[in-house]
């Protein structure tokens, strides 16, 4: 063993290890939460929820909204949004059609929310 | 998790070279500064952060005679082959030993789940290990007169730990002063202190050659006596170390550094999955974490392992990428005044962190530290500061 396939062997790890990690992350299917249940077991895990919008609002090119099943909502945050998937949101909330939004499940200011990846408008 | 697993490597990098720098201190040092604020909840963070600053670690331990108390026993074999002008051989065998022990701790992780689980509670059985290996300690001695210098050692350290662990009411952060007075001020006064014979490190890459079914069968001998040595609070590296030498006899440098390079990564990498999983952090930095609420420990197994793969590989690669360059510039500097510098340096860091009571306690655990070196005993014996603590009040 020398220097030179250390490198060889370091190379190998790296790439098979990222390879898996693309694989996992292509192949996820993140656990679908409802609104109306405790989901607090699920904090900082990537989850999908699926609702009404509601109380949308474009700060800074962050959009915030609740998605909402009856009465029960939860705070969403959709950083950096393009005006193409804004658009597609705001038709969304106003002709009140299903959405499920996918992200990490969190906490901020000791409330939960969700910070948006990826959405389907159902 | 990518931008956390590099971020960490580069941290850790330069945290493991600054000599005596514990990764303990690194955690208190991120208490005070607040920086959890900047990187909330960052679990993979500490974990990459972890295990470069350990690898990176064996440099100036190799070069500055200053210990991490995690990797007490890695010290004499590579500064034998240190003296003999082959850091750069001696750093290459902890990068491989890192390695394949890194793999082989993954590997036997589900083995250490049942074992665990199946041990969990038995605190018979480490009480009867913590005694054991004590005992083994005066047992391994030639006579009498070396058997009492042995005790008189564990006793001393054993009280200083009671002391300043267990009834401690004056000193702020008691482990970091006492790790640094009895593993790290000692050597520094030896090595500044002795004459020193200069000695230039080769540089040739192509000269250093490993056989690699060697290096595979230490790095898993010290995967599985990492995993044992795991389920006993208390126990480091270290006394893994001591263990297999005992058990296998007349180790080779290299075998040395390969077996515990091995040993000091898997026992890291099985503290975290013990807190994962069973809540019980086996290293110290991690508890202080999980004590102030600033990570929350995961257990998602896969992205664990995943993290401990890249990590490893991407400090292997930096570390690999500039090790040359530092062997150039050791063989200029004048290593004693480096040493002074350290020396100052460590105790301005207890100062700070915890004032000037702490002096005297650092003082107390030098002279404690410097008995082994003296009577020519392992210094792995100075475990009885934690040991001892442990038997007594924390089972």
């Amino acid at each position: 063993m020398t220097f030179k396939s250390l490198n060889i062997y370091l190379i190998i790890l790296t790439v098979t290890s990222l390879f898996i990690l693309f694989l996992y992350t292509f192949f996820y299917t993140p656990l679908e939460i409802s609104l109306l249940e405790n989901n607090t077991l699920h904090l900082e895990k990537v989850v999908s929820v699926s609702g009404n919008l509601k109380n949308l609002e474009l700060k800074e090119n962050n959009l915030f909204l609740e998605a909402c099943n009856y009465s029960k909502c939860l705070k969403a945050v959709y950083f950096n949004i393009s005006k193409n998937n804004h658009e597609l949101l705001n038709n969304a909330y106003l002709y009140n059609k299903q959405v499920k939004l996918t992200g990490k499940y969190t906490l901020y200011n000791k409330k939960e929310e969700i910070i948006i990846y990826k959405f389907e408008v159902k | 998790m990518i931008f956390d697993i590099i971020l960490g490597c580069f941290l850790g990098f330069i945290f493991g070279l600054i000599p005596s720098l514990h990764i303990n201190f690194i955690s208190y040092l991120f208490l005070y500064f607040g920086l959890f604020l900047v990187f909330p909840d960052k679990f993979y963070f500490f974990l990459s952060l972890s295990i470069s600053q350990l690898i990176t670690s064996y440099l100036p331990q190799t070069f500055f005679s200053v210990p991490n108390v995690e990797n007490i026993m890695n010290l004499f074999p590579l500064q034998r082959l240190f003296l003999k002008g082959e850091a750069l051989k001696a750093i290459f065998i902890t990068f491989v030993g890192s390695f394949f022990g890194a793999i082989f701790a993954i590997l036997l992780l589900p083995f250490l789940y049942l074992l665990f689980s199946s041990l969990i509670g038995f605190h018979f059985f480490i009480s009867f290990a913590i005694l054991f290996v004590l005992l083994s300690f005066v047992y391994y001695q030639e006579n009498l007169k070396e058997r009492i210098i042995v005790i008189f050692i564990i006793l001393s350290s054993g009280l200083l730990g009671i002391l300043t662990l267990k009834y401690n009411v004056f000193l702020k952060e008691s482990l970091f002063v006492c790790v640094v007075g009895l593993f790290t001020l000692p050597l520094l006064f030896k090595s500044i202190f002795e004459k020193q014979t200069r000695v230039f490190q080769k540089i040739n890459l192509k000269e250093i050659k490993l056989n690699l079914k060697k290096s595979m069968i230490f790095s898993f001998m010290g995967s599985l006596a990492s995993m044992f040595i795991i389920l006993v609070p208390s126990f480091s590296s270290s006394q893994a170390g001591t263990m297999v030498s005992r058990i296998k006899r007349n180790l080779s440098s290299e075998e040395y550094i390969l077996l515990f390079s091995s040993i000091s990564i898997s026992a890291l990498i099985f503290s975290y999955f013990l807190a994962m999983f069973f809540y019980k952090p086996r290293l110290g930095y991690f508890a202080i974490l999980l004590l102030e609420k600033q990570i929350i420990p995961r257990t998602e197994i896969f992205f664990f392992i995943i993290t401990v793969l890249l990590s490893v590989c991407l400090i292997l690669f930096i570390l690999k990428s500039i090790i040359k360059d530092i062997i150039v510039f050791i063989n200029k500097q004048n290593l004693t005044k480096i040493n002074v510098f350290i020396l100052i340096f460590s105790i301005v860091l207890v100062f700070l962190i915890s004032g000037i009571k702490a002096l005297p306690i650092l003082f107390l655990s030098a002279v404690i530290g410097y008995l082994p070196l003296h009577y020519k005993k392992s210094r792995v014996i100075l475990m009885a500061y934690i040991m001892i603590p442990t038997l007594l009040f924390y089972l």
